[in-house]
């Protein structure tokens, strides 16, 4: 009975999660994968041991969520490919890397500098 | 060219999971002067070339729990309907300012994640997962 419980607690866990990440998603263009990454972290501990495993889970997750975000801007006309030719070829390359470096890379560093990075970007935002 | 390197170095740290869609959100708005909401638009487009590559690369190599996947997926799908209908109430300044914010959070949260945590429960080999979706063995 109390594994149906927090198993259910877990399922609730998760959905939340998934909605709330693809709200983000949707309003923002970005975002929403550190909450899966989170949520995938501490409901399925023991299923997905390895950090790497939980970052892949988490954008196979996201993948259909900005296909439907991407789709629901294109149809409101805020979508504009124009000039989006020269970022498709570095993006399908640069995302074979960084699938081929996330076995090799301790990425603690590289994570603390994209943190300061994505900080430092968020505050000229704001103040912008 | 300068435009092309900034895209691949971004999308390697989106392919590694570490994240880097805001990241090309900021590059457009910033650097291009993309209004907000194009830069949006352009960044979801961004991410699914690079993480359906990386995707492609790992599908065969990485543990993916593909019930899990769709579970939280489908509530995500119904979350991104909400959210992109949202946008349409918010002016562009305040979505800016709301990303910024989300952009603070999150990079105050992968800082605090980047830092490996206390080892007091090695050797539990309880199973402590409430995950739902289990394989059979």
């Amino acid at each position: 009975m109390e594994i149906i419980k927090s198993q259910r607690r877990g399922a609730l866990y998760l959905a939340v999660a998934g909605f709330i990440a693809g709200v983000v998603n949707g309003l923002l263009g970005a975002g929403g994968g550190i909450l899966i990454i989170s949520a995938l972290s501490r409901i399925m501990k023991d299923e997905l041991p390895e950090k790497k495993d939980v970052f892949v889970n988490s954008l196979c997750v996201m993948l259909p969520i900005s296909a439907l975000s991407c789709f629901l801007y294109a149809l409101r006309g805020d979508l504009s490919t124009e000039g989006f030719g020269i970022f498709a070829l570095p993006a399908i390359a640069g995302g074979i890397v960084g699938g081929l470096l996330i076995d090799k890379i301790r990425s603690g560093a590289l994570k603390r500098l994209f943190a300061a990075l994505v900080i430092i970007s968020g505050v000229l935002l704001i103040t912008k | 060219m300068d435009a092309m390197i900034i895209s691949f170095l971004i999308s390697v740290l989106s392919g590694m999971g570490v994240g880097g869609g805001g990241l090309f959100v900021i590059y457009l708005s910033v650097f291009t002067s993309t209004p907000q909401l194009a830069a949006q638009g352009m960044n979801l487009l961004f991410f699914l070339f690079s993480s359906f590559s990386s995707v492609a690369v790992q599908l065969t190599r990485r543990n993916i729990r593909f019930a899990a996947v769709t579970f939280m997926a489908a509530f995500g799908v119904i979350g991104a309907l909400g959210g992109a209908y949202l946008t349409r109430f918010l002016p562009e300044e305040y979505l800016r300012k709301i990303f910024g914010i989300m952009l603070v959070a999150g990079g105050i949260l992968a800082f605090r994640k980047s830092f490996p945590k206390d080892k007091k429960d090695a050797g539990d080999t309880k199973d402590t997962s409430s995950f739902p979706f289990k394989k059979e063995k």
